[in-house]
């Protein structure tokens, strides 16, 4: 009795009717060369197994968590109330348009319209949301700079991508931009340097910038830390 | 809903260690298969409305992982690459250090060799136990074509890997 490829393989992996497996048991018992090619199988099987089982058994990176949590964090529906359109928001939709062309309404952009004003999302919010400045990842697209306590109380934080750079501040919805400039690789912020982004900064700011210690504090908050009176 | 949602969320968080060893075993490396499952949990996300509840969360997820790593293959925009280092970097207990760096590295080589649609069927059922129906449904081919891709594949490997186990 032969035993086509298919049929051996679905009796290694399980996938066979009762009846071909006890003929294929009791056929092995006569024929070395059946049993040597399950063996071959079974022994492929193992070894596949031994090479890729240790990657699930790894700790999860903490950026495939992040990119999860993040994400949950954009997704989740804005409140229905507030959703008038302010017309400095339309304003700024509009100078922000000129920097960013399309970048802007491309879906999974760093930028989405929401509650009268722009917020960031896709991978500039997950940024925003889980990059220390003290532990930025290499082949991320966004770069923090300086996290600070803005005079209203809110945590903000500059940072730059390729399409643009400015600061966001983080609201009970998610990080508004507040100020908007041109991306690293466009001529006129590398004409300027990052100095705009600096002064806006340090307008905004109220006492120091945050250290490493603080900013993963902040973050351990997500970036609502309470205010103690007197500070 | 918003309970759904968070449960959507702690769903996906429990199968990224199953998603990291396929899209190991579809890419060859390390760092692809972690940028691959960032891309694939992220699309999940946004098309979470897609989901439907009551059917199988991990197939789905494996679905979407094959898909983006097919595109990013056909758009030529990157070679599966077997590196030595990443090869590595697979940490292991006293019985993983028993097997040889040069057969973790033989066994990506191998893997590297097989077609597309071989080494995506090789990797759904050999690699994550899928069975043949569930692999063909996630692959999207009627369960003639993945048996004899399976077969093929499983061959070449046998062949290449000299049956060292």
């Amino acid at each position: 009795m032969t035993f086509d490829s298919a049929t051996i393989h679905a009796f290694v992996d399980g996938e066979i009717d009762l009846v071909t497996a006890r003929r294929i048991e009791r056929a092995m018992a006569d024929d070395p060369e059946l049993a040597a090619r399950i063996a071959e199988q079974r022994g492929l099987r193992a070894m596949l197994s031994n090479h890729y089982d240790p990657v699930a058994e790894q700790p999860v990176p903490e950026q495939l968590i992040a990119a999860v949590r993040a994400a949950a964090v954009t997704l989740r529906p804005k409140p229905r109330f507030g959703r008038s359109w302010a017309v400095g928001s339309i304003a700024a939709a509009l100078a922000f348009g000129l920097f960013v062309g399309q970048q802007i309404d491309a879906p999974g952009g760093p930028v989405a319209v929401g509650s009268g004003t722009l917020m960031a999302s896709g991978t500039l919010n997950s940024a925003l949301e889980t990059q220390l400045a003290s532990a930025q990842p290499r082949q991320s697209e966004t770069r923090i700079g300086l996290t600070f306590r803005a005079t209203d109380g809110a945590v903000c934080r500059s940072f730059e991508t390729v399409a643009l750079s400015g600061i966001a501040c983080r609201a009970e919805d998610g990080w508004q931009l507040r100020r908007t400039f041109p991306g690293r690789e466009q001529a006129t912020y590398r004409q300027a340097g990052n100095s705009a982004l600096l002064t806006a900064a340090s307008e905004m700011m109220v006492g120091a910038p945050a250290d490493a210690a603080t900013e993963q504090r902040w973050r351990q908050e997500n970036w609502r830390p309470q205010t103690h009176a007197g500070r | 809903m918003a309970f759904e949602g968070r449960a959507f969320e702690d769903d996906l968080i429990g199968l990224i260690p199953r998603l990291r060893r396929f899209a190991r075993s579809l890419s060859g490396s390390e760092s692809d298969a972690d940028d691959l499952c960032q891309a694939a949990l992220e699309r999940a996300l946004k098309a979470r409305d897609q989901w439907q509840a009551g059917t199988r969360l991990d197939s789905w997820m494996m679905k979407i992982t094959r898909n983006i790593w097919i595109d990013s293959v056909r758009s030529s925009a990157r070679r599966r690459t077997t590196a030595l280092d990443d090869a590595g970097e697979i940490a292991g207990d006293g019985e993983q250090q028993v097997e040889s760096r040069a057969l973790r590295v033989d066994i990506d080589a191998a893997m590297d060799r097989l077609v597309d649609d071989q080494r995506e069927a090789v990797a759904l059922v050999l690699v994550e136990g899928f069975a043949y129906k569930e692999a063909a449904e996630i692959l999207d081919i009627p369960m003639g074509t993945l048996t004899s891709r399976l077969v093929r594949g499983r061959e070449a490997l046998a062949r290449d890997l000299g049956a060292t186990a």
